[in-house]
């Protein structure tokens, strides 16, 4: 198993730098100039072309990307903001925690939610209770998660005034942005429990289990749920980074500091550096949820778990 | 009167798909004694395993509905039972054993906790501890090792599933065994080794049997009694050597007409033609007369009962009814 968990950690690191490559790239061959964006029409192409040498954009591409990842990979350094002229590191190790806990947060509401409401969708196929679901599930998928944070928005701060509109503080601040940033990885894991639930209740060993006269409540909370849950253990593991991406219109909506805000505003003003960082950092996140929702697996599947071992040890 | 073991009398249960409703089971009436072995062959979907999970209470519903009839277990009328009842009597007085091991096991749990989980639900003194001991107790019966207990089922290869599948099912020392085609998904060597096995413990324990099979040989290895079955309904039923001695039906006579005989020497099997009536629009009638080479126009019309054509051998069939009153 540890052998296993060393290999994805590996693994994890080479995704990581081919995101870098990948973003700093498309970066690099996206149309518009961050100089002319920071400078204006004002400047003479002189200050233009002395502030892109002190950047290094006057560079060709390979050695701007070799610069680049020597100083991610070696110097750990994410460069500098050319909008701020300050660190990116540090400003992105203030702003994590935000995101990540959105991100987080999101990821619990939607299971709290969509879990238990799948479950009962499956057992109570073609009675109101599912069709119900049903179309709930289909309001979360389809509703735009921005127009949905506006609507929570009008109602509980402008017509109740419970909760802050914007910025941030204590948690009151943070329920409506998950709530809006929930919301579209309800439906499909709802959806995915239920067909999940569905495929096992008509499983051999429920019949088995219930011939051997366990009671029906026991059956479904010994014998399905775990096994229903295998794949929702997959779905949650994509959501989280969708959760995490979704910030970037959420934190806008709502102007948190997070991760999300600080790219949408770096991608507006062609900032780079915070750009990349900002995708590095999101990568990185993803693929360690990603090894842990397959550790996750391996604790609920005895299959799976033989498996990594099998892999490790070959 | 004095109450056999188990009496089922005129059992019918249908299935809805769609708007459809299939007539899987239609009038099935038999007994079994305690100890004994009912043997029950016929094709794939002519209602053996439902008449099984009826006994069970284990149909799925929906689809499937018992519409009639009443299963008498000591007497007592199985499908007016409460839900307690029956989870008091499922695994315990009467277990079932699965068709295809592959799947019947749940692939999550080790397989000695599978065996316990039904201890534990029947015995008296269920304690954690004492479940495991029997459990393993009753590994060692079907023979499987102890160390095997923290396994899962993948481990396992088919004939040993099917081993784990029969300690489930014999783990409460069960009165009646259901064993709905035991060996159908084994390799041939394994069948012999896992029926050997079933018969010697069901001795053992002095449990009566219902084996469910389209194996003929299967059958005459371990039965006492037979009832054929087509198309929802018992066609003739009688001790193993009425059925095999002098087979009555002309579907009988079909069956053991389609297995290679070595002693004849033939060249060539005889399939019976044609296929099981759509359950959905049976024939009126001799649910075989579409097959029956002797079918006749009252066949075809009239109602064909059960008849007893010698002591406890009954034949549904108007051909051999009229033969034996003649004779």
């Amino acid at each position: 198993m540890a052998k296993y968990i060393i290999k994805r950690l590996i693994l994890c690191i080479v995704v990581i730098f081919c995101a870098s490559i990948v973003i700093f790239t498309i970066m690099y061959f996206v149309p518009g100039d961050p100089v002319e964006i920071m400078m204006g029409a004002n400047a003479t192409i002189a200050e233009k072309d002395a502030m892109r040498h002190e950047w290094g954009l006057d560079q060709p591409y390979l050695i701007q990307l070799g610069s680049f990842l020597y100083n991610v990979f070696i110097n750990h350094e994410l460069g500098i903001s050319y909008t701020y002229n300050a660190p990116i590191t540090t400003e992105m190790m203030s702003r994590f925690p935000r995101t990540l806990f959105i991100g987080i947060s999101c990821i619990i509401v939607d299971v709290i939610l969509s879990i238990p409401l799948g479950i009962q969708a499956a057992l109570k196929q073609g009675k109101w209770q599912d069709r119900v679901s049903t179309i709930f599930a289909m309001a979360c998928v389809s509703v735009p998660d921005f127009w949905f944070a506006l609507m929570l928005v009008i109602l509980f701060s402008q017509i109740l005034h419970w909760l802050p509109s914007y910025g941030i503080g204590g948690l009151q601040y943070y329920i409506m942005p998950i709530m809006a940033n929930a919301l579209a990885g309800i439906g499909g894991l709802l959806r995915q429990t239920r067909s999940g639930m569905l495929d096992v209740m008509k499983a051999d060993y429920i019949t088995t289990a219930r011939a051997k006269g366990v009671p029906e409540k026991t059956v479904i909370h010994k014998h399905m749920l775990n096994n229903a849950l295998i794949p929702v253990i997959t779905v949650i593991g994509g959501h989280f980074g969708r959760a995490v991406a979704g910030t970037v219109i959420i934190e806008q909506v709502f102007s948190i500091p997070g991760i999300g805000q600080y790219m949408l505003n770096a991608v507006n003003t062609r900032d780079y550096p915070v750009i990349r960082g900002g995708v590095i950092i999101l990568a990185a996140t993803t693929s360690v949820v990603m090894l842990l929702v397959d550790l996750v697996y391996a604790v609920v599947d005895p299959r799976i778990k033989a498996q990594y071992i099998g892999k490790a040890g070959q | 009167m004095e109450s056999k073991f188990l009496q089922v009398r005129d059992l019918q249960i249908e299935y809805t798909s769609g708007k459809q409703v299939i007539h899987a089971v239609n009038g099935v009436s038999f007994d079994l004694e305690r100890g004994k072995t009912l043997g029950m062959v016929g094709e794939t979907g002519a209602g053996k395993t439902s008449i099984a999970k009826s006994i069970i209470g284990v149909l799925p519903n929906p689809p499937a509905r018992i519409t009639g009839g009443e299963i008498l277990l000591d007497g007592k009328n199985l499908l007016e039972a409460s839900e307690e009842e029956m989870l008091k009597i499922r695994g315990n007085q009467i277990s079932m054993i699965f068709q295809d091991p592959m799947t019947a096991l749940n692939p999550l749990m080790t397989i000695g906790d599978q065996i316990a989980e039904a201890i534990e639900l029947h015995s008296e003194n269920a304690g954690k501890h004492a479940a495991k001991e029997q459990a393993i107790k009753i590994l060692k019966m079907v023979g499987i090792t102890e160390e095997r207990y923290e396994e899962f089922p993948y481990q396992f290869s088919g004939g040993m599933k099917q081993r784990v599948v029969i300690a489930i099912a014999l783990s409460c020392n069960p009165e009646l065994l259901l064993a709905d085609e035991p060996t159908t998904a084994l390799d041939v060597t394994i069948q012999a080794q896992v029926l050997d096995m079933m018969n010697d413990l069901r001795r053992r324990l002095n449990s009566a049997m219902i084996l469910i099979t389209h194996d003929l040989g299967v059958v005459a290895e371990m039965c006492d009694d037979v009832a054929v079955v087509y198309a929802g309904e018992i066609i003739e039923k009688g001790t193993k050597e009425d059925i095999f001695d002098h087979p009555t039906h002309p579907y009988t006579n079909g069956l053991f007409g389609s297995l290679p005989m070595m002693a004849v020497g033939e060249k060539r099997l005889h399939p019976i033609n044609g296929m099981m009536p759509d359950p959905t629009n049976l024939p009126k009638g001799c649910k075989f007369s579409p097959r029956c080479p002797y079918a006749t126009d009252d066949c075809r019309t009239g109602q064909i009962v059960l008849d007893e054509i010698t002591p406890g051998h009954f034949c549904r069939c108007i051909r051999n009814s009229k033969e034996a009153h003649n004779v």
